[in-house]
């Protein structure tokens, strides 16, 4: 396998830089991702389909500078290129490709710098395969050896996938690096009063030597979440009834939520003026709520275009320290290009979890689809899950709808107990004030 | 009319024939069949953030063999069709399932289906200079700019992509080849920090035409964003509704159609498998999937296990009468195939999966349709949904509600609107059903939160009862 998918990079690259080269083509950027993966799918215990999958494809990407009225303009166009093509079908693409970016006409910017003398990835020439990874059927197992009660798992999927990426640009960045992921998704199901599901998915790096407790954790807290949906009352059976003081939110929702503070800090927003964030400046947010300090995470080593990516302290007690992004926003706004992020950690508060779950609260932990509005900060939507205190008893309920305005929250708490997801490390609940 | 092309697979074909009869010397593999895909086209969009030309991303080319073991069944997936790679496929099977054998012979059928169909275009995307197509973009983005000073951006977004397929086992050799095209344009207002957009989308199963569409209607679109500036939240409850195409397509997509995808009957995850041949909705409603003889981004003429389309009525005149499938899962429900089984690419397994899905149009006009609610909105702008079709809830997303009393729109206008509430109960309240159809099929749908397929949705204006916040 090592041999096959490092001929495979091998050939393709040449091929491609060959068909540019022939066409005197300056200025491009290819990233080529082969993919290797190994799949298995359930229903209940029954594994009903096993796949496997191997793919090689480069995207190509070919800049066309031009000049008008004395301006200077970066054009570019994105194509995907595979073994099926020779040099002469790519020759072809890669013109077709530099006139089409002709076509486009956005203000200049570099590319990404890198040092042709040198590969990374230790020096190495090839990928580092990794070894030793676990099986999609020893992580299905994991999962369907769960128990809680009564609940079961209804259905199962899972991928384990390696990428091995490998990223050249015209301007001497020439990377390669290999991930592993362990992901899926199942589905809980319980019939102890209603028959009712929850949806869940997970993913893991394959380099986490944890995951099988997380996962088992994990499952069997659906479990337990779909035990007590089956016995969920209406959320309109009480929503007249309790005046709630506070509302706490739990679960997946809160990589949503905070991860619109990440897309604001992003040149891609602020370039644009979607988003008004600029280095030194403060995040909305009102003085009764803990400050909000959140680091960006690369999960990779390096963006598609190159630029190698480190974690990013971009906000820290509310003020913006760090804009992100790629090399076409960042040039645009004269700042560093630094890659985007998609996972991030926020900083924990000093709340211990119980100690938040006092007095009369509405406490959601699973909505059917969170809705997260990124421009605007509202947020919510209908939830499968809540739990409902009245300061004295907790009743699971079901079928109600929030909105609310992340911009206008009062009396942000952060839980000090933390959670770990691939693409978010933070409190494991927030409450703010029921407005 | 100009035919797709259909000569990609010439070369190709042979080769995975080879293939085939080559699975099919392995004792052990049984029901074999291979599925490849070529799909190519570009995306162009403009914006005040810039211009973007770029493949298509659902531009791919690869292959998937699926054949059942004695173990259950299996399926690889590859993208080079270089014959030295080709010649190793078997072995690497015959490693990943543990079955290895030489002894047997496909045996094709006599009567193996066999046919090349095409889809029909006016003007072919490639023919057009790209210059030609980011100016259209560009003066769109322009007109949307000079209609008021208040717009602060307009995403102008044209793209297409034409697909071919083949699909070869022992008793099929069918190919076809499709082109859809589609076209956004999404106005933006941002004041006092807020920002409101109106997402106006444009479809065709055909070419570069539908250009000369979008350039028609965006002072339409930005009429409607302008208005979204004074929009009030909604107050939560029960109303009688208005609902335009959009979101009557919305809500048969998304709060029905999914809940009679039967691949979810066989994992019992659906409600409407106790509901078979019993009244569901109002003798006004039927419903339909149709990837057969409708003209929209998803129709075809196979699915991705190679089974006919078809136009399958779910819901006449108010009786649940058919889900929809994939054929594993109508084996197992002693079913017909609906042709329904879908793969977002060759990477990914089957699904039962809907294709342009919408109700049928009645006899009302939407003039009457207003003039009968006392109070009530109507809703326009449909943006999203979230499927269940365990307890058949409904999580629709609405851009707009205007306020409609004693038979008027007010003026005012609500929004977000967030429909919520246990699908009958919506359906089984529809009063009227508008004399027009409309599909809409700029978008995808998602199992869940992967397995993206494209989609077209709509129907005519419905009347109707639903709990709103």
């Amino acid at each position: 396998m090592s041999n096959i998918i490092n001929e495979d990079d091998k050939i393709i690259t040449d091929r491609i830089l060959n068909a540019l080269s022939s066409n005197n083509i300056q200025n491009y950027l290819i990233n080529t991702v082969i993919t290797t993966s190994d799949e298995s799918f359930y229903v209940l215990k029954n594994n009903v389909l096993n796949r496997n999958k191997y793919t090689v494809k480069s995207t190509v990407t070919i800049y066309n500078d031009f000049t008008d009225k004395n301006n200077k303009y970066r054009g570019s166009f994105s194509f995907t290129a595979d073994l099926n093509m020779d040099e002469e079908e790519l020759s072809s693409r890669a013109l077709n490709a530099y006139n089409s970016a002709g076509a486009v006409k956005n203000p200049y910017y570099p590319l990404p710098l890198g040092d042709s003398m040198f590969l990374e990835n230790n020096k190495s020439d090839s990928f580092e395969i990794p070894m030793n990874l676990d099986s999609s059927r020893h992580i299905a197992d994991i999962i369907l050896g769960c128990e809680y009660t009564s609940s079961v798992i209804n259905s199962t999927e899972v991928f384990v996938t390696t990428k091995y990426n490998h990223t050249i640009n015209s301007n001497g960045v020439n990377v390669k690096y290999s991930t592993s992921t362990y992901e899926g998704e199942y589905v809980a199901q319980s019939k102890e009063k209603e028959d009712v599901e929850l949806y869940n998915n997970f993913k893991f790096a394959s380099t986490d030597s944890s995951y099988e407790d997380s996962l088992k954790s994990m499952v069997t807290s659906s479990l337990k979440s779909v035990h007590d949906r089956s016995f969920a009352v209406s959320y309109s059976d009480f929503a007249d009834n309790i005046k709630f003081d506070k509302i706490i939110l739990t679960g997946n929702c809160l990589y949503d939520l905070f991860n619109c503070y990440v897309s604001r800090s992003d040149a891609s927003m602020i370039y644009p003026q979607y988003s008004d964030y600029s280095i030194g400046g403060s995040i909305i947010s009102d003085s009764s709520n803990e400050k909000l300090s959140i680091t960006v995470l690369p999960k990779t080593p390096y963006s598609s275009e190159g630029v190698k990516r480190v974690p990013l302290n971009i906000i820290k007690d509310n003020k913006i320290q760090y804009i992100t992004g790629n090399s076409r926003f960042s040039h645009y706004l004269s700042l560093p290009a630094t890659g985007n992020y998609d996972c991030f950690s926020l900083k924990c508060g000093t709340s211990s979890f119980d100690s938040m779950k006092s007095g009369k609260y509405l406490m959601i932990e699973h909505f059917s689809d969170f809705q997260m509005d990124n421009l605007n900060g509202q947020f919510g939507g209908e939830f499968r899950l809540a739990y409902v205190s009245d300061g004295t008893n907790v009743i699971p309920v079901t079928k109600g709808s929030v909105s609310f305005d992340i911009d206008k929250l009062q009396n942000l708490v952060l839980s000090s107990d933390e959670q770990n997801f691939y693409n978010y490390q933070g409190p494991v609940a927030i409450s703010f004030d029921n407005q | 009319m100009n035919k797709v092309d259909n000569n990609v697979f010439i070369k190709i074909k042979p080769e995975f024939e080879n293939l085939l009869t080559e699975l099919g010397k392995n004792k052990f593999f049984t029901d074999i069949s291979i599925l490849a895909e070529k799909s190519e086209g570009k995306t162009y969009r403009h914006s005040k953030s810039g211009t973007s030309i770029n493949d298509n991303m659902f531009a791919t080319t690869g292959a998937v063999i699926r054949l059942t073991t004695p173990a259950g069944l299996y399926e690889y997936s590859f993208n080079n069709f270089s014959k030295n790679f080709l010649n190793t496929i078997p072995e690497i099977i015959s490693k990943e399932t543990g079955f290895s054998d030489s002894s047997s012979n496909l045996v094709f059928s006599e009567t193996r289906i066999v046919f090349n169909k095409q889809t029909d275009y006016k003007t072919n995307p490639k023919d057009v200079n790209d210059s030609i197509i980011t100016t259209y973009l560009n003066d769109i983005y322009n007109t949307a700019k000079s209609y008021s000073e208040k717009i602060s951006d307009c995403v102008c977004v044209f793209q297409y992509l034409v697909i071919h397929k083949l699909f070869l086992s022992a008793s099929k050799d069918l190919e076809q080849h499709l082109m859809w095209s589609v076209g956004t344009t999404t106005p933006y207002v941002t004041v006092n920090g807020k920002s409101h957009y109106y997402y106006k989308p444009y479809s065709v199963l055909g070419g570069a035409e539908i250009l000369d569409i979008m350039n028609s209607h965006i002072d339409d679109a930005c009429k409607n964003v302008i208005d979204l500036i004074d929009s009030e939240a909604a107050t939560p409850g029960t109303y009688d509704v208005i609902c335009m195409p959009d979101v009557t397509g919305l809500i048969a997509h998304e709060a029905f159609g999914h809940g009679v995808e039967e691949d979810m009957f066989v994992k019992d995850r659906a409600l409407a498998k106790n509901y078979m041949n019993k009244q569901i909705a109002s003798s006004l409603v039927t419903m339909h999937d149709n990837a057969f003889d409708v003209s929209q981004a998803a129709t075809y003429f196979f699915d991705d296990e190679g089974e006919l389309s078809s136009d399958t009525v779910i819901i006449d005149k108010g009786i649940l009468v058919s889900g929809i499938n994939d054929l594993l899962s109508a084996k197992f429900l002693n079913v017909p195939p609906t042709g329904n089984g879908r793969r977002e690419s060759y990477e990914r397994k089957v699904y039962t999966r809907m294709t342009n899905t919408y109700f049928e149009p009645g006899n009302s006009t939407l003039e009457d349709m207003i003039s009968s609610v006392k109070y009530g909105y109507l809703l326009d702008n449909g943006l999203s949904g979230m499927e269940d079709p365990k307890n058949w809830g409904i999580q629709c997303m609405v851009n707009i509600g205007r306020e409609i009393k004693d038979g008027k729109l007010t003026g005012k206008v609500i929004s977000p609107v967030c429909l919520s509430g246990y699908v009958p109960d919506l359906l089984n309240s529809i009063s009227m059903v508008s004399d027009t159809l409309t599909l809409s099929g700029s978008g995808y749908c998602g199992k869940g939160y992967k397995e993206w397929v494209k989609v077209s949705d709509g129907g005519p204006a419905i009347k109707a009862r639903v709990t709103i916040s």
